[in-house]
């Protein structure tokens, strides 16, 4: 049975036509076929290049699994929004406050059709959107700059223009994975419904000094 | 544009909030108070005197007609810090950009002058520099050495008994250069 909040938008593109659909039951995504361009390249691994994990992924609560799909039945894009895990420092926002965009990504062959934008707008389009703070880390060790044949502030910036009508802002912080290299980013869009000592505490994890 | 990237919000060391905000012409008598508010020892090495308005007044152009970017730190109404990526426009030297910072005394050892050089590093980045460059005072600026030691700059030149401080002293010069990667190895 499909979730209750679920979408589904038809797409047509230069390759053929997609359904965007998201909040997929993991039986849905076990249905598919997970299409042969997520597999490894030289400079670049897929996050995820199983559909048994994306299937895991989406039985965890209020998690959105969005994917695009070849009439044919094959994922050709898939994005996450899920809760951080346990060891991540923004679980001490506060319990179920932070929501990670945690993958979101378009094969090869499928890329410069605007798919990964369909994908964002159906992900975030969430019934807990106003009470959640959503956010994205980008590390530039995971982009597939090959693909895009960019340098990674271009590949920076391309992720800004991608997130920022959705909402997301970049905020500083001293994570140090995201401190690593200056290209990497850190946007959050924060609900309308957070309040003000959420968002304090929120400013406070982001430079670790809640503790 | 990059200015629409900021104003860019820290919290500091000792929990005070900071904005980052590129310099703006209105900016400019502020700039100059900073520096006057400042004892001569730690603005001493400067190669210009920061308390001539004057002076202010030219790296205010200079940023306008992309010479140099530069960045305020400002905790309420106050400036604490000021940094600034110095670029050549012409020549040989067009791929490698000079950092200069200052920060406040009151407001040391609370990492601003860190997040300032971050910022400035990726502002050298979008603008596709090679390298940046910052020079110390040994003796003087030795945390600093360490600072951008931390931040992956490496000492690449030293120049013996080159300065000399306010009260006449000779000092070594350091030279160090952060090398801005444009794109992951395929190691």
């Amino acid at each position: 049975m499909a979730h209750q909040y679920q979408k589904r938008a038809e797409r047509s593109t230069e390759l053929g036509n997609l359904t965007i659909c998201s909040f997929c039951s993991p039986s849905e995504i076990m249905s598919l076929s997970f299409n042969e361009t997520f597999t490894k390249y030289a400079r670049y691994n897929p996050i995820i290049s199983r559909k048994e994990t994306l299937s895991d992924v989406a039985s965890q609560p209020d998690t959105n699994v969005t994917l695009a799909v070849t009439d044919d039945g094959k994922i050709v894009g898939f994005s996450i929004l899920e809760y951080p895990k346990p060891d991540e420092r923004w679980i001490r926002v506060g319990e179920r406050i932070m929501m990670e965009v945690s993958v979101i990504e378009v094969s090869r062959l499928w890329r410069s059709a605007g798919i990964a934008k369909d994908l964002l707008n159906f992900l975030v389009d969430h019934p807990l959107k106003e009470e959640r703070i959503f956010y994205m880390v980008g590390y530039s060790w995971t982009w597939d700059m090959d693909g895009k044949d960019i340098m990674p502030m271009a590949y920076r910036d391309m992720m800004i223009k991608l997130f920022t009508p959705f909402g997301f802002k970049i905020f500083q912080t001293n994570e140090p994975n995201i401190m690593l290299r200056p290209e990497n980013l850190f946007m959050a869009r924060i609900g309308t419904n957070i309040s003000e000592k959420i968002q304090k505490q929120f400013k406070l994890v982001r430079f670790n000094m809640d503790t | 544009m990059p200015q629409e990237r900021y104003p860019k919000e820290l919290v500091l060391k000792d929990h005070k909030e900071v904005m980052l905000k590129p310099v703006e012409p209105d900016d400019h008598k502020r700039i100059v108070r900073f520096y006057q508010d400042m004892q001569l020892e730690f603005r001493w090495f400067l190669k210009e005197d920061p308390c001539d308005p004057d002076v202010v007044r030219k790296w205010i152009e200079n940023q306008k007609s992309g010479k140099c970017f530069s960045i305020l730190a400002c905790y309420k109404d106050r400036i604490v810090g000021h940094a600034a990526l110095l670029l050549r426009l012409y020549g040989g030297r067009k791929h490698v950009g000079r950092l200069r910072t200052m920060v406040a005394p009151d407001f040391a050892g609370k990492r601003l002058g860190t997040w300032m050089v971050f910022d400035l590093t990726k502002r050298a980045m979008e603008l596709g520099l090679e390298k940046i460059r910052c020079d110390f005072v040994i003796g003087v600026e030795d945390l600093a050495v360490k600072a951008f030691r931390n931040m992956d700059f490496v000492e690449e030149g030293l120049l013996k008994h080159y300065i000399r401080d306010e009260k006449g002293n000779y000092h070594d010069y350091q030279i160090m250069i952060k090398h801005l990667h444009k794109e992951w190895s395929d190691f």
